[in-house]
């Protein structure tokens, strides 16, 4: 067991952070950049690669194919439970931040809501990047001691008294997402249609969905 | 660490920022190339581990990290990566961050290397994992009445502050994976089993706890000890 780094102090982040304004903090960027650059590690197109997956190939659509799915076809729904991995991988969904998937399906007694307490953890294979509230200390905290207030008050969703709320953290290398309940009056739609009625709040669990 | 970014529980913060809920991935130039630049120094080794970068970020001081944005986060611990591994000093950083500012028209300079951005598209679609073997068995099943470990130290921990002490219920045994205490400061990784815990709300938060909830967390056997251990 080598030691590399045992250090808890805030290291080059003292007296630096928060930056003073956007200028400093894309200055920094630029930097680290051109010392990259010059020393041959990146390529001229990288930012722009990578940002451009979660920018237009992966984003909420995708859950909501694997949502709609699941609702229509009661096999795949339970292929999706017992190993939500490789029934997303079927549809041609997964990867980074998605390599051990859960599906959490909600039902009648039982509503799930994912977090993550420590930082920002979240399904990215199957929800894209997270909004700016997800990963805010404000939610973060509240999600855990007020559930049912958080989803009242912010989101305008009254989940019954009798209905139990767990709330998902996901502290660990395993990354949640809400399977939600089907909504009345839906039985006629498409798979497609049903694709549009899901959104991401609603596979995130703070939001239900709505039948039109 | 125990420090401010183990939220899980307050109360104090206030309504969610939901202004920029627009749906996009980047608000700003910065942004995108915090994410790119983070992903690049991983591929070249300058950032060893996830978990390392997180705690990066969980050393900052607690003013510090509530009051920088999201992104920023990323790029403070990205900094704090990079000199502490060796790839490139302060001194540098800093330097080079003054003249973009002086002129921020200099150039940024190019260079050409197709197969990193190849590498990471193929790691952005096919996942890079954790998981190893610790050879041992689990040593929990679903079932079992458990308690979370108390800590206080100062290593990268995924253990919150909320459930510490707590007991639970193992929920599921999920795959093993590399222990954010060890892989986040040691040189080789220590692989263990997994779980999922339950926690009820009346267990985490005493009779003001909202009977009809509970808390689902995942943690890493060294987390936990049997229910009723004399320990």
């Amino acid at each position: 067991m080598t030691v590399v780094n045992d250090r808890s102090d805030p290291g080059v982040t003292e007296g630096r952070y928060p930056a003073p304004d956007a200028a400093h903090l894309l200055a920094c960027t630029r930097a680290i950049e051109s010392l990259m650059k010059d020393r041959g590690v990146i390529d001229d197109d990288t930012i722009d690669v990578v940002a451009a997956k979660y920018e237009n190939d992966i984003g909420p659509f995708l859950g909501a194919k694997v949502v709609a799915r699941a609702w229509s076809d009661p096999d795949f729904f339970d292929r999706l439970l017992s190993d939500a991995t490789a029934a997303c991988k079927e549809l041609g969904i997964g990867g980074m931040q998605g390599e051990h998937l859960i599906a959490l399906a909600d039902t009648d007694d039982v509503h799930h809501v994912i977090v993550c307490t420590l930082c920002s953890c979240y399904p990215w294979p199957v929800l894209g990047i997270p909004p700016t509230w997800y990963k805010s200390p404000e939610y973060r905290s509240r999600i855990v001691s007020e559930p049912r207030e958080l989803l009242r008050d912010e989101f305008g969703y009254d989940v019954r008294a009798d209905v139990e709320i767990r709330v998902v953290d996901t502290s660990a290398e395993m990354r949640y997402f809400v399977v939600p309940q089907r909504p009345a009056g839906t039985d006629n739609l498409s798979e497609d249609e049903l694709a549009n009625l899901v959104t991401r709040d609603s596979i995130i669990g703070v939001g239900p969905v709505a039948a039109t | 660490m125990r420090n401010v970014h183990d939220v899980g529980g307050m109360v104090g913060f206030g309504p969610l920022p939901r202004d920029d809920d627009n749906g996009s991935a980047f608000d700003s130039e910065w942004e995108k190339a915090t994410m790119g630049l983070t992903f690049a120094a991983m591929a070249n080794g300058y950032v060893r581990s996830i978990d390392e970068n997180r705690h990066a970020k969980e050393r900052m001081r607690p003013e510090a990290y509530l009051e920088s944005s999201y992104w920023e986060l990323w790029l403070a611990a990205l900094e704090v990566n990079l000199v502490e591994n060796g790839a490139f000093s302060e001194e540098e950083i800093v330097g080079r961050t003054q003249e973009f500012l002086d002129d921020p028209d200099r150039p940024i300079g190019t260079n050409s290397l197709p197969e990193l951005n190849d590498g990471l598209v193929a790691m952005i679609d096919n996942g890079a994992s954790f998981g190893g073997d610790p050879g041992v068995p689990p040593r929990f099943a679903a079932g079992d009445a458990v308690r979370v470990v108390r800590t206080r130290t100062r290593r990268h921990t995924r253990r919150p502050l909320y459930a510490q002490g707590c007991r639970a219920v193992v929920s599921r045994v999920n795959p093993p994976f590399a222990l954010p205490e060890v892989i986040a400061h040691e040189a080789e990784p220590v692989f263990e089993h997994t779980y999922q815990i339950r926690l009820d709300a009346s267990e985490v938060f005493g009779p003001s706890g909202d009977a009809s909830s509970a808390v689902y967390l995942d943690v890493f056997e060294s987390y936990l000890e049997p229910e009723g251990d004399p320990s």
